[in-house]
Formats: C-alpha cells, sequence, structure tokens
C-alpha cells in the first residue's frame, strides 16, 4: 500500500481516537496514554517516509502502540510493583477520567479501569484489544505476534479472572 | 456486576473518550512533523527499483545464457564455450527427454554432434593431441550409450528401434564417407591423424551394422508372429507413404545444393534407389506381398537417412571441412549454414 501524506492524515482521524483508548487502558494515565498515542503515529510515519510498506494499517498502529506500551512498563517498572504489591493502596493512582464529558460513562471508565488494574499486563492487553478496541482474535494474534488459540486462552482465563475481582 | 462485565466492556468499546481538543493539536503536531520529514521521491524509486531487481537479474541471466547458449553451438573440444555446451546445455536437455525411445533418439542426436566436433577436429591444424585423442574417447563413449538405449528401446518396440539404429549407423557412415575423403585430399602428415578417427568409427560401426541386422530379423519376426495380413497392409500402405514423403522433402532439399562433389553425387544416387525401392514396394503391395513391401520400404528409409547423415556432415560441418571436400554452402530452407572458423586452423590440402 502506498501512503503519502494525505492517506497518512486520513489514517490518523479514523484511528486516533481508537490507539489513544488502547493507550489510555493499558497505562491508566491519560497524559502517558496521549503521550504514546502521538509517539505511534510519528513511528509510523518515520517508517513510512522511507519508503517502507504498509500491508495492515491496524495491525501496523496497534503493534507500534503495544511495543510503546511496553516500554511504558518497563520504565516505570519500579513504581508498578509497588502499586501490585498493594492493590487496596496503589501508590500510582488511576485517572479518574475528568475528561470523560457523560457521567455515566465516566463511571463506567473509572469502574473498568480500577479492574484492569489489578489485572497482569498479559491478560489486560488481550482484554483491552477485544472488548474496548473491538479486534477479533485473528487481529490480536497478529498485534501479538502469537496464534490464535494462545489469544482465545488468555482471554478466556482474563475473562474468568475478571470476573473474580470485587 | 461481575457476570454482566463482557457487557459493560463491549459498551465502553462504544464510547468516544478521547479528548478532541488533543485529537486536533496532536493533528497539527503530526503535519508539521511529516512537512519537516517528508517522504522522500528517491527512496520510492530505490524502493520499486529494488523490487525489480530480481526481475531484472532474472532477464539479464536469461539473456546472458541464451546468448552463451547460441554461441556454443558450435563449439568443438578445446574452445572455450565447450564446457558450457556438453556440461550445462546437453544436461539441461537430457532432463527434458522422457521415454526409452526419445532417449535413444537424443543419445543418437547427440552422437551425431559428436561426430561432428570428431571431424572438425580431425581437420583443425591447431588441434592439441590430448584434446583430440579425449574427444575420440568421448564419441566412442557416446555411441556405446547410443546403442545401450537403442537396445533398450528395442525391448519395447523393435521397429522404431531399428529405426533410430539406422540413424546411429547413418551418421557414422556419412562421417567415414566424409574422413575418407579428406584422407585423400590432405598432405601425408596429416594422413594418420585422419586415419586414427577412421579406425575409431570403423570398431564401432561393425557392431552397430551387426545389431541393426538382429534388429531386422526380430522385426520381420514380429511382422509374423503378431500381425495380421490386414495389420501388415495398414502399415505398409502408410509408411510408404510417409517415406514417400519423407524422399520427395529430401529430393527439395537436394536441389538447393549445387552438386560440386563426389559426396553429393552419392547422396543423388542414394535418393535414387530409395525411389526404386519404393516403386517395388508399391508394386509389392499391389500384389499383396505386404512384408516384401515393408522390406522395400524398409531399405528406402535406410538409404534416405544415409542421404540425410551425409547431407548433415557435409552441409553443417565448418568452413575448413566444406573448403576440403569443396563443397559449396547454399543456405536452403531446412538447413542453416554454420559460422566460419578461421581458415588458417585447416590442415594443409594436397594441390
Amino acid at each position: 500500500m502506498v501512503i503519502d501524506t494525505a492517506t497518512f492524515e486520513k489514517i490518523y482521524d479514523d484511528f486516533a481516537p481508537k490507539i489513544f483508548k488502547f493507550c489510555y487502558f493499558r497505562v491508566s494515565s491519560k497524559e502517558e496514554a496521549e503521550d504514546i498515542a502521538s509517539l505511534v503515529f510519528i513511528r509510523a510515519w518515520d517508517h513510512i517516509a522511507v519508503g517502507k510498506e504498509v500491508t495492515n494499517v491496524q495491525g501496523f498502529l496497534y503493534r507500534i502502540a503495544n511495543n510503546l506500551v511496553i516500554d511504558f512498563y518497563r520504565k516505570n517498572k519500579d513504581k508498578r510493583e509497588l502499586s501490585i504489591d498493594d492493590p487496596v493502596n496503589p501508590i500510582d493512582v488511576p485517572d479518574k477520567a475528568d475528561f470523560v464529558e457523560q457521567l455515566d460513562q465516566r463511571m463506567l471508565v473509572q469502574e473498568i479501569q480500577g479492574k484492569l488494574e489489578r489485572l497482569q499486563d498479559n491478560y489486560r492487553d488481550v482484554i483491552v484489544m477485544k472488548y474496548i478496541n473491538d479486534l477479533s482474535i485473528k487481529e490480536i494474534a497478529e498485534v501479538l505476534e502469537t496464534s490464535e488459540n494462545n489469544i482465545s486462552v488468555r482471554l478466556h482465563r482474563a475473562i474468568e479472572k475478571l470476573k473474580t475481582l470485587t | 456486576m461481575n457476570k454482566d462485565i463482557t457487557k459493560q466492556l463491549e459498551k465502553l468499546s462504544r464510547y468516544s473518550i478521547v479528548d478532541k481538543k488533543w485529537i486536533t493539536s496532536n493533528k497539527r503536531r503530526l503535519v508539521a512533523y511529516m512537512d519537516q520529514h517528508p517522504k522522500s521521491p528517491h527512496l520510492i524509486r530505490s524502493r520499486y527499483l529494488f523490487r525489480l531487481a530480481p526481475a531484472f537479474l532474472v532477464a539479464l541471466l536469461i539473456v546472458v545464457t541464451s546468448g552463451v547458449t547460441f554461441a556454443s553451438q558450435y563449439s568443438i573440444p578445446g574452445d572455450f564455450l565447450y564446457a558450457w555446451k556438453v556440461g550445462v546445455v546437453e544436461n539441461v536437455e537430457s532432463m527434458f527427454v522422457i521415454g526409452v525411445q526419445s532417449r535413444a533418439n537424443f543419445e543418437v542426436e547427440l552422437t551425431t554432434k559428436r561426430l561432428q566436433e570428431m571431424t572438425e577436429l580431425t581437420v583443425s591444424k591447431t588441434a592439441n593431441p590430448v584434446i583430440v585423442q579425449k574427444a575420440r574417447e568421448r564419441l566412442q563413449n557416446q555411441i556405446t550409450v547410443a546403442s545401450t538405449t537403442i537396445a533398450a528401446a528395442a525391448s519395447q518396440d523393435t521397429g522404431k528401434a531399428l529405426e533410430t539404429a539406422v540413424k546411429l549407423e547413418a551418421a557414422l557412415n556419412a562421417h567415414q564417407n566424409v574422413l575418407t575423403t579428406i584422407q585423400e585430399k590432405v598432405s601425408e602428415e596429416a594422413h594418420s591423424q585422419v586415419q586414427d578417427t577412421l579406425s575409431t568409427l570403423q570398431d564401432t560401426a561393425d557392431d552397430i551394422h551387426d545389431a541393426i541386422e538382429t534388429l531386422k530379423v526380430q522385426n520381420e519376426q514380429s511382422w509374423v508372429l503378431t500381425k495380421t495380413e490386414a495389420d501388415l497392409k495398414i502399415e505398409a500402405e502408410n509408411k510408404l507413404k510417409s517415406t514417400q514423403e519423407q524422399l520427395d522433402a529430401m529430393w527439395n532439399t537436394m536441389v538447393t545444393i549445387e552438386h560440386t562433389s563426389d559426396l553429393s553425387l552419392e547422396a543423388e544416387q542414394n535418393l535414387e534407389a530409395a525411389q526404386e525401392a519404393l516403386t517395388n514396394a508399391e508394386l509389392l503391395l499391389e500384389a499383396e506381398v505386404y512384408s516384401d513391401a515393408l522390406l522395400e520400404i524398409q531399405s528406402a528409409t535406410q538409404l534416405i537417412s544415409k542421404t540425410k547423415a551425409l547431407f548433415t556432415a557435409t552441409q553443417e560441418s565448418g568452413t575448413i571441412v566444406k573448403e576440403i571436400l569443396d563443397v559449396t554452402p547454399t543456405p536452403s530452407p531446412t538447413i542453416n549454414p554454420t559460422p566460419t572458423p578461421p581458415a588458417t586452423n585447416s590442415l594443409p590440402i594436397n594441390m
């Protein structure tokens, strides 16, 4: 697929909200999610500008986003470990989702975010991609570069785990 | 509540929770970044060129190999391209030969090539004696291979194997004739070189002649044992027709050649004898003596094969051989003239 600037702007319009959502529920911070989402499109353009080919735009963007989130986790490893050790009083307090205008939506976001915070990373990523970003099992498998069976199993376990959380 | 977690998640997927101001401001920053880091047209071209590179390489490879293959077609032992001809071209051709009968025909074609090369080498003044000796050995090996494959083909179809064996013998006899004629025209010192090659050919020609006689007997037996009179009649009629066509084609080819040598005269005599045999076959068919008619047709086929082989040996040989034989090369619709090797390589001719 040949992508010029106009096409890439259209891609941004279509995917920026989705990529932000993906990052937000992974890192639990509006500011961090916006920074990562911005970087996703910069990295994507850098790739395209040097003449490299992109066959699956959606998969390509989510893969960059996923890698950047993993980088973010690594950089904040110490803080996150403390937070996981004490889930009742986490140091890394989840975002209050104040930017979500409608109250019912904001409450739902907060509730889900609170539960996702307590899931391990490999469960959280599949839940976000499957239910919040509405990707298929196949698309998730492509982003995470693993088998569809693996994703199905991981997703089932993640849901089971999520159901047990109060 | 927990039971509804998937429904909650799906509900959330429908919400757009992004800050619209961020979307707009970030797009401005992204566009600015894209302007500062434009997509390089040079890189685009390079990329397409890179993608096309394998196609170019394949095309180049085809052109080069085709050119080398064509150039190697007339090479003889000792030439730079000869290894390509026997090591690559002929091996590749061999891979596409399927079936015992086709294999036998292919080996006879290779033998004809080796004979042509041997004749060229024999008259070449600059040929290295070691290379000439190796070429003789290669020729002997090739004749052995051809004879073996003909014997294998005979186990399936004696008639077809006989036709192939006749072609092999015709090629051998033609080159014997050419070399005998050359021997009479070259000086004493070159005489022995020609004689050595002739001796090599004679050793194998006798064996092939015996094999042909055996095949003829087997073929006749198969007519008696496996075919009815009606079958023989149909076979004789069909063969008479196809052999007459071959003979007519040979006459047409002969018309385009200037008859200046003894060999061309011999070729003409062969064709006349073949015509006579076919006329006899026609009379025998009318008299309903089908097996005798088939024998006459076989005799005509043998004579046509001899003429074809003689024609190939003289007209498709290099200029040196032609000069010695005093054969004027004339382009014909069916046979292409060969490239001209340097005239200085020829053996001294007795004047």
